[in-house]
């Protein structure tokens, strides 16, 4: 471990921190532990000399890459800066400590005259040999570190139970690869067709929700089943208090559709009252998880073909029965989704046969209605707005990935799994 | 047991689904909804009389409307 000589013997998170005492300073701080603790943040493009300024002027002594042969900066070279510039890039480095001394956050509004384009924490990435690394390999490391310290004893071997509250993200995100996207949804519509949503609960008082009830009572969900898939595909970046991330389409345009009562029925005429709706509003993604253990619907049909002429992808749940794939999910014109347990086998009760994807819907942790807040849910519903969530992070990335090409690009980028296509579709979803 | 059930009719673009929603009203059906975005039309009619409708040009199908329930909020799975 290399040695600085450095008068303060706690583990910092400065811009100029080897990996070592970045992977320390996260262990005791406990929470957030795939975070380093600094900040990245991007400028738009032709704004890095703006960028520069704003960080002068609020005081930071700025490394310049520019300032060194070839830009060649070591982090023996930045001393003490609070921050250090890539100029040929456009992203600043900004040190834990000065970050958080000036009051800054990576959920401050960012005005639209401002240099920058995103201001977000900054992750440990690992050698990833093979799928599923991600986490072990930090576990290693730290367990390595904490061994050359005499701390060796106490850490969690567990890979099987990933622990939400300590990683600071459910287990769910974590193998979708959510954390280190850089999208978040923006300009994304993604309509959510269940029970409704707690329209008063905290996470989503900052977003403007578009909602309308097909079934006769108001959206407000007394259910739960809507507020839960709805954290799942579009939840905070930064939930209240301590809880974990949990959602996926931070940014993303919230459509609210209750198909569903507040028990938890419907019909066949009041989804596809829902799905009109959704399409006439030109929702790009479309999250359904419901059903029937029904043959194929045609008009479940017509509707998945009509969405997708129109620029919208419709994704449901195969169902929980553990046969065949129900309706809607049965069409061909809609997105098939199973159900994965934390080791990504699928999970017992997930339907089969006709299924295009597999994600994560074994004790997923979302947003529920007050006064609970949070709560844990299974099945093939948990799992539909894993896909929604990354279908929306996918379609931010190009005006092209709509309708099919954005199946295309959800399918042909899942991570693939020992299990056949009849279980699992072409895999675990992956966020770009 | 009821004179009229909960029927969705599945209908193709070839016609402007106005038209069809006249043949239908026509023909004894009482149009609830009209999806014109999806190609679907809801309403109630007497079973005796859906062998005529679906004759009318321009329908693919008629099912009875089904129900969903994904259980109570408790429920193990949903």
């Amino acid at each position: 471990m290399t040695k600085k000589s450095n008068s303060n013997t706690e583990p910092q998170a400065h811009a100029s921190s080897g990996i070592d005492q970045l992977l320390l300073a996260a262990l005791e701080r406990g929470g957030e532990t795939l975070q380093t603790g600094r900040y990245l943040m991007t400028y738009k493009e032709n704004a890095v000399e703006d960028g520069l300024k704003s960080l002068k002027a609020q005081g930071m002594r700025t490394a310049d890459a520019r300032d060194f042969e070839n830009q060649a900066m070591t982090l023996e070279d930045v001393g003490d800066a609070d921050a250090v510039l890539f100029p040929e890039i456009g992203v600043a480095l900004i040190g834990r400590e000065a970050f958080e001394a000036r009051g800054l956050s990576a959920q401050d509004e960012i005005a639209a005259d401002s240099p920058i384009e995103a201001i977000e924490p900054e992750y440990f990435v690992f050698a990833d040999d093979v799928p599923d690394e991600y986490l072990r390999g930090f576990m290693r490391a730290v367990e390595t570190i904490a061994n050359d310290l005499g701390r060796g004893a106490g850490l969690r071997q567990d890979e099987a139970n990933i622990d939400p509250l300590v990683l600071g993200v459910t287990w769910g995100l974590l193998k979708c690869k959510v954390p280190p996207s850089l999208r978040s949804g923006v300009g994304i519509r993604v309509a959510v067709l269940d029970t409704g949503l707690d329209l008063g609960h905290p996470d989503f008082a900052d977003r403007i929700i578009v909602s309308s009830s097909f079934v006769g009572e108001p959206v407000q969900d007394l259910h739960g089943h809507g507020t839960h898939t709805i954290g799942t595909a579009c939840g905070p970046k930064s939930p209240i208090g301590t809880m974990p991330r949990y959602g996926i389409a931070y940014r993303g345009q919230i459509y609210v559709g209750k198909v569903l009562s507040n028990t938890g029925a419907g019909s066949t005429a009041s989804v596809l009252a829902g799905m009109n709706w959704a399409i006439a509003n030109s929702c790009a993604v479309i999250s359904m998880s419901l059903g029937s253990q029904s043959p194929v619907q045609a008009a479940y049909t017509a509707a998945g073909s009509a969405a997708l002429n129109k620029g919208c992808l419709i994704i449901a749940a195969a169902g929980n029965s553990a046969a065949t794939t129900g309706a809607p999910a049965n069409s061909p014109t809609i997105m098939s989704v199973a159900s994965l347990d934390q080791n990504l086998a699928p999970s017992s009760f997930s339907n089969f046969g006709k299924i295009e994807i597999a994600a994560p819907g074994r004790d997923v942790f979302s947003s529920v209605p007050r006064p609970a807040k949070y709560g844990t849910k299974s099945g093939t519903s948990m799992a539909t707005p894993h896909v929604a969530g990354c279908a929306a992070l996918w379609a931010e990335t190009s005006p092209n990935l709509r309708a099919m090409a954005l199946w295309n690009k959800l399918q042909s980028s899942a991570a693939v799994l020992p299990f056949p296509l009849t279980r699992v579709g072409k895999g675990l979803v992956q966020a770009p | 047991m009821d004179s009229s059930t909960t029927w969705i009719v599945t209908t193709s673009d070839q016609r402007p689904i106005s038209d069809i929603v006249k043949d239908l009203t026509r023909a004894g059906f009482t149009t609830d909804q009209v999806l014109s975005d999806i190609g679907s039309i809801t309403g109630s009619a007497a079973p005796g009389i859906v062998a005529k409708l679906r004759a009318i040009a321009g329908v693919i199908d008629i099912s009875s409307d089904t129900a969903i329930d994904i259980g109570p909020p408790d429920a193990p799975f949903s």
